[in-house]
């Protein structure tokens, strides 16, 4: 009766292991950005990651993020937002980064990128990337006011109080040298 | 009441702990200065908006302003008596010797003036020390409390706490008897 079960559970597993293997390429794409805050005018880096979970290499992989990213709105300062790998191995994975530059503030909606890629020579395959959805750019001097260093503030702070601070205290040393203290001898 | 002569005036008016006009008036500059700046400090370090904070600054600012001036004029009326027993005879040296050529001129009358000038002296010198003294006294526990102490508070509250708190401080501490 046990061997029965263990058996079964056996058959079940290699089942299930069947059932979720595919026996093509099947790639599975993420799009994210690696900076924290998108500011305008700063450089902002976002990853592509392609995993192949499939068990067969995935031919003429392209990713296009081109729609995604308009250059009235973005300056494209390092990477490409069209790539094209000519095969990705099963179980493998690639990622692709780009820098961007948002040209101005306000609120961006983030969309999928389009990965194509061919299982055999003929079966083209679309999917899309996950999207990282609506995010907010900085306008810079919000930004400058959040996170840059605050000397300048103290600098100023120090400025507006030390006439009345320090030049009372000039003042009192002043006067405290014209009357010294007279030490009374006593001559016997 | 018959009318006081001059040097019943003068003589009232070393030992009176009010001030002369001059020294209020640069009281109340200094406190509106120390009252203001802080809040330069709290738009720009602590990021409050000057729209959403104007109640909370100006009722900091009037606080602040107002114990501020009180702790001075305290202060002022402890080390103005210290003073002029520390520059007495400095001053006196000076009337001697200004005088010393005027016969005319009776011990009195110079005892009159020496008196006269030591409590403008005295006056002038406590007015300014007093400042300092409070100042800084002000400005450390301010400083302090507001970035280290109370960094972590909702800035409204540090605000409050970190101003009127450290000028309520140094008034209190103002007050003692000798």
């Amino acid at each position: 009766m046990r061997f029965l079960l263990i058996a079964l559970l056996a058959v079940a597993i290699n089942g299930a292991d069947v059932g979720t293997q595919t026996k093509d390429a099947f790639i599975l794409a993420h799009k994210q950005p690696l900076s924290t805050y998108a500011v305008e005018n700063m450089d902002f880096v976002l990853e592509y990651g392609l995993y192949n979970v499939g068990d067969k290499a995935a031919q003429k992989v392209t990713i296009d993020d081109r729609h995604s990213f308009p250059t009235n709105s973005f300056e494209i300062i390092k990477g490409l937002l069209h790539v094209h790998y000519e095969k990705i191995p099963a179980g493998t994975n690639v990622t692709h980064s780009v820098v961007i530059r948002p040209r101005a503030y306000g609120f961006f909606n983030y969309t999928a990128a389009q990965v194509t890629y061919y299982t055999d020579n003929e079966n083209l395959h679309v999917t899309l990337t996950n999207t990282p959805g609506e995010g907010y750019i900085y306008k810079q001097r919000e930004y400058d006011r959040r996170f840059a260093p605050k000397y300048g503030y103290f600098f100023v702070f120090f400025l507006v109080v030390a006439p009345t601070t320090l030049g009372s205290f000039f003042l009192f040393q002043q006067s405290k040298a014209r009357f010294p203290n007279i030490v009374k001898k006593k001559t016997a | 009441m018959g009318k006081l002569t001059k040097e019943e005036e003068v003589l009232l008016s070393s030992y009176s702990a009010s001030s002369s006009t001059k020294g209020t008036f640069f009281f109340y500059v200094n406190a509106l200065i120390l009252s203001v700046a802080p809040l330069y400090l709290f738009y720009g370090v602590h990021q409050m908006e000057v729209s959403d904070s104007l109640i909370v600054w100006t009722v900091s600012a009037v606080a602040t302003a107002y114990l501020l001036a009180l702790a001075c004029k305290n202060q002022k009326r402890l080390l103005k008596h210290q003073i002029v027993m520390k520059r007495g005879p400095a001053v006196d040296r000076e009337i001697n010797a200004k005088y010393a050529n005027d016969k005319k001129m009776t011990i009195k009358e110079k005892e009159e003036r020496a008196l006269f000038r030591k409590n403008e002296v005295a006056d002038t010198e406590s007015t300014y020390l007093s400042i300092f003294y409070t100042n800084t006294l002000y400005l450390s526990v301010m400083l302090g409390s507001a970035f280290f102490l109370l960094a972590n508070l909702a800035p409204v509250f540090n605000l409050l706490l970190s101003t009127a708190g450290s000028a309520a401080l140094v008034a209190f501490l103002s007050t003692a008897k000798n």
